[in-house]
């Protein structure tokens, strides 16, 4: 089966300075892999590529095996900043990625408040971004990505506005829900099948998401026979045999690709972490199986000998990285 | 304590203007008489006889705003997105905001008449620009971040326009309402000074010809009460309008 996301041997340059030289990294459905590098390294740059936000000059973005053209489709992305929109509610701004794909205002606003609960902003959903903390409107924004159930998450440096308490527990309530599996596996479960819709035109996995009547019982798990029913169910029936391999088996965990500049933060929530070289034209120079135990309460794992054997090692790769970048910026 | 202040300055400076008068320091025929000016207020309203002209101007005012702002909007939204012909058409707009308008007055009235068409374009081309700039500022200010998770979420191009663009520049067209709308204001009543058959600005027109000073004075009083007004009015609009925008006075959840 094809890797959920893949980039093969890609670069990025501004005229002539190299951003990111020669890069393979890829993602396998339903692994959480982070990407850990000095500041200033090009991991934002990473992201965009895989969220189609930008081409590479050369080498190739793949999604599910398929070559990426255009914006990544398949791929939610919690971004670093502000970006949920300040004249919409905290409702309406979870509420915008189900009305932009077409549903009706009831529906959209029926999923996003199923989200806005998932997340913790219950009662809060008619409150002005201005109107809540940083906190709270990461939780918008997490529950403003999730209710389109991407099979792809790109997260870039999500948490590091936040205070050390909130950034926990949101790292806890994200690995909650990330390891809960898509929202249409536990719609199903629990009945309740409005969530987070989407039409998708580019993938045939829109479908699985799209029932609402809740014929889906059996779950998304069960994937050889609720993926022909939703090849089925498509609109417009088409998609490659690739893309429908692919998109049958993201009734699981999403693929996450998680970008910090905290060691941390990225052990006690992948299974992977990927570490960068110190820009410019910097390049992946080391990986690290993260085989620590699920489920992770990230604050207590920290405190494990497993885990701080982890750290010392990826450190001890990171560190010359780090004060390779310092200097840099000392110089600069 | 503020308002006693301000209504004794208020009160110092009618009574000196009054004794002024009265004692002849301050000619009459100049200067007018606090007085007459009341009571010349006063008639106007007893009889009714300011209505029609006031509406006059009101109306003019409105519509000047109106079409200027769609306009402006419109062709702000449309520069702000195609930068190539917004750079093509560049000294043209610039040149085009650096004539003064008002010298514009006589060429409305000989294309439009005497009417109230020729008061719109006046306040017409006053309005478009502030509005006109102030949504091309919107649009290249939109966060690229707020852009690019709108996309990530799904948004064509439409979308993009009607949710983000539009909302970004509208923010900006609110800030600038008191400007835009007593830009009007002042498009219509010079328009109707420098020709009209109606309106409050026609009526200050008529009485400077026979050298009724109190007359004057009596319209720049119903003039500045009337922009005083609309200012409120658009104060009230804003609270409305703009009430995702932070304020010191909306308490923050933390």
């Amino acid at each position: 089966m094809a890797h959920a996301l893949s980039l093969e041997t890609v670069t990025v340059a501004f005229g002539d300075y190299t951003v990111v030289a020669s890069t393979d990294l890829h993602v396998e459905q339903g692994e959480f892999v982070s990407v850990v590098g000095p500041t200033g390294c090009g991991k934002s740059t990473l992201l965009n590529l895989a969220a189609g936000l930008r081409a590479p000059n050369t080498g190739v973005v793949r999604v599910g095996g398929v070559p990426l053209r255009g914006l990544n489709r398949q791929a939610g992305y919690l971004f670093q900043g502000e970006s949920l929109m300040p004249w919409r509610t905290a409702r309406d701004n979870v509420a915008a990625g189900p009305e932009f794909s077409g549903q009706s205002r009831a529906a959209a606003r029926a999923a996003a408040d199923a989200w806005l609960g998932r997340v913790g902003l219950t009662g809060h959903g008619a409150k002005y971004p201005h109107q809540m903390s940083g906190g709270m409107r990461k939780r918008a924004q997490l529950a403003q990505t999730l209710v389109m159930d991407p099979p792809i998450l790109l997260m870039d440096e999500p948490f590091s506005a936040l205070d050390v308490q909130t950034r926990l527990m949101m790292e806890n309530e994200l690995l909650r829900l990330w390891e809960s599996g898509s929202a249409t596996a536990r719609e199903r479960t629990d009945g309740s099948g409005s969530a987070g819709a989407r039409e998708r035109s580019t993938s045939g996995s829109a479908t699985a998401r799209e029932r609402t009547d809740g014929s889906g019982s059996a779950g998304a798990r069960e994937r050889s026979t609720s993926g022909s029913a939703t090849a089925r169910e498509r609109p417009d029936g088409s998609g490659s045999a690739v893309a429908r391999e692919y998109d049958v088996g993201n009734g699981a965990k999403k693929s996450v690709l998680f970008i910090t500049h905290d060691l941390e933060e990225a052990i006690s929530l992948s299974d992977r972490v990927i570490v960068l070289s110190a820009g410019p034209a910097t390049t992946p120079i080391a990986e690290f199986a993260i085989d620590l135990p699920r489920p992770r309460d990230v604050a207590e794992i920290r405190l494990t000998p497993a885990f701080q054997h982890l750290q010392e090692q990826i450190w001890s790769v990171l560190r010359a990285e780090v004060l390779r970048a310092y200097q840099a910026g000392l110089a600069a | 304590m503020i308002t006693a202040a301000r209504l004794a300055i208020g009160l110092v400076l009618l009574g000196l203007w009054q004794l002024g008068s009265a004692t002849g320091v301050l000619s009459p025929l100049f200067f007018g008489h606090p007085r007459a000016i009341a009571d010349v207020i006063g008639t106007w309203f007893g009889t009714g006889f300011i209505w029609p002209h006031l509406a006059t101007t009101i109306a003019e005012t409105l519509m000047a705003f109106a079409t200027g702002t769609s306009a402006g909007v419109l062709a702000g939204l449309w520069l702000g997105l195609s930068p190539r012909t917004q750079a093509v058409l560049d000294p043209y707009i610039k040149a085009a905001n650096a004539m003064p308008r008002v010298i514009l007055a006589p060429i409305f009235a000989m294309w439009f008449g005497l009417g109230m068409a020729s008061k719109v374009a006046l306040g017409f081309t006053l309005v478009f620009f502030i509005v006109f700039f102030n949504v091309l500022q919107g649009v290249r200010e939109v966060s690229p971040t707020v852009l690019n998770a709108t996309r990530m979420l799904g948004a064509n191009r439409r979308q993009l326009i009607r949710h983000v663009y539009l909302p970004a520049a509208l923010a900006w067209v609110f800030s600038s309402l008191h400007v835009s709308v007593g830009m009007a204001f002042v498009g219509a009543v010079i328009a109707e000074y420098l020709g009209s058959a109606r309106g409050v600005g026609y009526l200050i027109l008529q009485a400077e010809g026979v050298f009724d000073v109190d007359t004057v004075f009596a319209g720049i009083v119903v003039l500045t009460g009337c922009a005083l007004v609309l200012d409120a009015c658009v104060t009230i609009a804003e609270t409305r309008l703009l009430v995702w925008q932070p304020r010191a006075d909306i308490p923050r959840d933390t």
